[in-house]
């Protein structure tokens, strides 16, 4: 196999090498470490690239930037996920070197000079305090059927069903976000207010406002958590209303300890800065 | 290894006269779906109806005249990435079939016309571990139900297509699981499984409002603290240990249970970490559908390191075991074997094999217990048959109460596994090892279609085949048995003797569900078309010019000419 160099111009802290030999048998194993746990697994590419429900990886004609970008970015519209920001890009270079072994043809393109942009300071790849990364154990905590993670998205998770808690955690103080969850009322953010339909059934339909077309309107319907997403033609309902009450739960302090809420709100500060 | 005495097969309650009742146009409630059984046009639920069977009563096509059976009319749906896993629904002369990306099709179940079509919208990135696929859809309430990728339910009006709820069972991108399985209506309810067997999950089912999507109950397939059966997980493993339900369930009305199958524990190979029975991984669970609450349940494999998921359909029948009349529930296994339980109590009645090529037990006690357990090794190498892909696929088998026999694949193949250490990572796989597939040491990997006897698993005939055949098998009352093969051969079987009596090309291999119904009293044969899948992808490795085997997204629908009364 050609011996390929990918130098690092702007390191990633995660880096020490300055380079990347992709035909290093360290690189490769690492990369047939990761490899193994996170492709080759029962139903993607199979045990050293044979196939499995993804294709075979084995003796193909690759070419070096394509194959690193697929690793990276994936495929948009099938099942092959990019692993950019799921594992490092060192990894996603270790199991392209990886990839590139199991072939005997030489691989294609330029065995190119590759000018890494530095990661972006990402709220994720900044250590949390302990108190913080509780805090963020407890937001997504799958154990319990209410938690914060179930109405808002935060780094790539979570369902966006009320506000941003990204910017309200940069714009507010701990002891203003605190007062958010504890006595939501005080100050209801633009768009959150509890909207209420009455059908021409007679079902009453209390959450959040989701969308408004021509002919229907959807809306989260707050009467179970999870809250499912109702899709109303407007011609089954009688009225509508809106009430200067926020549809966030106004009994959070039977779901988090206060202890618990202070670590919750602390991680939303600390991963804003 | 068998158990039981051999005995006839007596066919009661669930097996007697089914009269054909004039179909009811309209509404699909609580009612119909408890006398689906009796609905003899139409395909109401997953299954056909709650007993699982697979079995119609229609004989319009049947040994005589199968040889005249015609294709009548045929569907495309253009979205062929995974193949086409699904079973039609057939409602009142409409036929509603899913394919993978979840998206729905309404079709004149006569002509094929389509009548609407409606597409999910995914999220932009989300993890597909366990595949695009959808295996089907359920009817009720004037909606039709879907589990999609990104682990939602969905209800979408059965006369317009438009959907009217949506609810999300759990963050897909935090949990890394999908539900590729079709829903179960019961009573006013939709339950739905989930996948997520392979990665570090905590498996559940979970009950919705079938009306508003409002969520009515969660079943956690692992028992947190303090409930009876945690003490059964090592540590937090109990966290992350798969127990996925990813294939439907089903329910008897009279009994007034849900019945779900449950898959194996996470990691899939290592079990250090989980020292333990790991409760209720591959079990039987039999829950009040009002509450979720726990019944019963029936552990078949105790801590499993092979990947062998219970979590196979569940066929309930009426049957004579060692002299008396029990109210039986028959489960097919990933592991190649079959487990015979009382469905009122969970009593085990005894397990029979569906593969012969099996070392990861020597046999099944009299009382159930596995005999000379033949676990891989960490850090080893090992060999171990059935495959990963089971001794059987998901794909169901099927019941005719007209030979009192159950009819079922069974595949003969290997692996080399090699069993690592892991530590889990939420979301992602979780396997704790990988395998290589491997034909058995004496011979070549093939499969095979058996008539059996539910009881003992006394083998009638056998239909031998070189491929994997991994598609279900439709009954019916015209003496037949349908499936389908990966070279795209859709087949008509004698119930009775296994001879081949029909076959048709399709254009791509099987791996979905034949349905039958009629419409106008014209009884009509569906089958998906498809080759695809995790397993038609491994087949690969035992069989490089499966590689070649197109895949496809079709319907195909037969009938015989002049026929229609």
């Amino acid at each position: 196999m050609t011996r390929l160099a990918i130098s690092i111009l702007a390191a990633a802290p995660l880096l020490s090498a300055e380079s990347l030999d992709l035909s290093s048998p360290e690189l490769v194993a690492e990369g047939s470490e990761i490899f193994g746990k996170s492709c080759a697994v029962g139903y993607c590419h199979g045990s050293e690239g044979r196939s499995a429900r993804g294709p075979a990886l084995r003796d193909r004609n690759w070419n070096v930037q394509d194959l690193h970008r697929i690793t990276a970015e994936g495929v948009p519209g099938t099942a092959m996920p990019g692993w950019k920001g799921v594992i490092p890009d060192e990894a996603v270079w270790a199991v392209t070197a990886y990839v590139l072994s199991l072939s005997t043809a030489p691989p294609t393109g330029p065995a190119a000079i590759v000018e890494l942009s530095p990661p972006a300071e990402t709220a994720q790849a900044r250590a949390l305090s302990a108190r913080a990364a509780h805090g963020k154990e407890l937001f997504f905590d799958l154990t319990r059927q209410r938690r914060c993670s179930v109405c808002h998205e935060l780094d790539g998770m979570g369902t966006a069903v009320g506000p941003n808690l990204a910017l309200a955690a940069r714009a507010k103080t701990a002891s203003q976000l605190t007062q958010d969850i504890l006595n939501p009322d005080a100050e209801i953010a633009f768009g959150f207010e509890q909207v209420q339909l009455v059908l021409h059934s007679g079902e009453r339909i209390e959450g959040v406002l989701a969308e408004e077309t021509e002919s229907r309107i959807r809306i989260f319907d707050a009467a179970s958590v999870p809250h499912p997403l109702r899709s109303v033609p407007k011609g089954e309902i009688r009225q509508q209303s809106s009430r200067k009450r926020s549809s966030m739960p106004h009994d959070l302090l039977e779901v988090y300890t206060e202890s618990e809420i202070t670590a919750i709100v602390t991680y939303l500060k600390e991963r804003t800065g | 290894m068998r158990t039981g005495t051999l005995t006839t097969v007596v066919h009661l309650v669930l097996g007697g006269a089914l009269a054909a009742v004039a179909t009811p146009a309209g509404e699909v409630d609580a009612e119909r779906l408890n006398r689906a059984h009796e609905d003899t046009a139409n395909w109401l639920t997953y299954y056909g109806n709650y007993r699982s069977w697979r079995y119609s009563p229609l004989d319009q096509v049947n040994r005589s005249n199968v040889g005249s059976l015609q294709p009548v009319w045929a569907f495309e749906s253009g979205i062929t990435d995974g193949g086409m896993q699904s079973a039609p629904i057939v409602v009142d002369g409409v036929m509603y079939v899913a394919t993978a990306w979840n998206h729905v099709f309404a079709l004149d179940a006569a002509t094929g016309e389509q009548l609407w079509r409606y597409a999910y919208s995914q999220p932009d990135q989300f993890p597909v571990l366990y595949g695009p696929w959808n295996r089907g859809v359920a009817v009720g309430y004037g909606l039709v139900f879907m589990g999609t990728l990104d682990n939602h339910v969905v209800a979408i009006d059965r006369e317009s297509g438009e959907e009217v709820w949506r609810v999300e069972v759990e963050n897909a991108k935090q949990c890394g699981c999908n539900i590729t399985s079709a829903p179960l209506v019961v009573k006013d309810l939709v339950i739905t499984g989930v996948t997520g067997g392979d990665s570090a999950h905590r498996g559940y089912l979970n009950a919705y409002d079938a009306r508003t999507g409002r969520h009515r109950w969660r079943f956690w397939t692992i028992p947190g603290p303090d409930e009876p059966g945690h003490s059964s997980w090592e540590g937090d493993s109990w966290k992350y240990g798969g127990g996925s339900t990813w294939i439907t369930g089903t329910y008897d009305p009279e009994l007034d249970l849900l019945y779900w199958a449950v898959g194996n524990p996470a990691a899939d190979f290592y079990g250090e970490e989980r020292e333990g029975d790991n409760l209720y991984t591959d079990s039987v669970v039999a829950l009040d559908p009002d509450t979720g609450e726990l019944e019963w349940y029936y552990q078949q494999i105790p801590h499993d390191v092979w990947d062998f998921d219970t979590a196979y359909e569940i066929v309930l029948l009426d049957l004579e075991v060692k002299g008396k009349v029990r109210k039986t529930l028959l489960n097919p296994s990933k592991s190649g074997y079959v487990w015979l339980l009382d469905r009122e109590s969970g009593e085990f009645l005894g397990a029979w094999p569906l593969a012969e090529t099996s070392n990861w037990i020597e046999g099944i006690g009299p009382d159930g217990e596995l005999i000379g357990r033949n676990e891989p090794r960490v850090g080893e190498t090992s060999f171990i048959c059935p495959a990963i892909g089971g001794g059987r696929s998901w794909n169901h088998g099927a019941y005719s109460p007209d030979t009192g026999w159950f009819y079922s694949t069974g595949l003969e193949w290997c692996q080399t596994v090699t069993v690592r250490q892991e530590d889990p990572r939420e979301g992602m796989a979780f396997f704790g090892g990988d395998f290589k597939m491997e034909h058995p040491r004496d011979g070549k990997a093939r499969s095979h279609l058996s008539a059996y006897d539910p009881v003992t698993g006394e083998r009638h005939w056998r239909y031998e085949h070189v491929y994997p055949l991994l598609a279900s098998q439709l009954a019916t009352a015209g003496g037949l048995i349908f499936t389908g093969d990966a070279t795209g051969r859709f087949l008509a079987l004698d119930d009775a003797t296994g001879r081949e009596l029909w076959s048709f090309r399709t254009g791509s291999g099987h791996r979905g569900s034949p349905v039958t119904y009629s419409v106008n009293g014209r009884q009509y044969i569906a089958t998906p078309s498809g080759w695809g899948s995790a397993l038609a992808g491994l087949t690969t490795q035992l069989w490089p010019e499966a590689a070649d085997f197109p895949t496809g997204s079709s319907v195909f629908v037969f009938a015989v000419e002049g026929e229609a009364k």
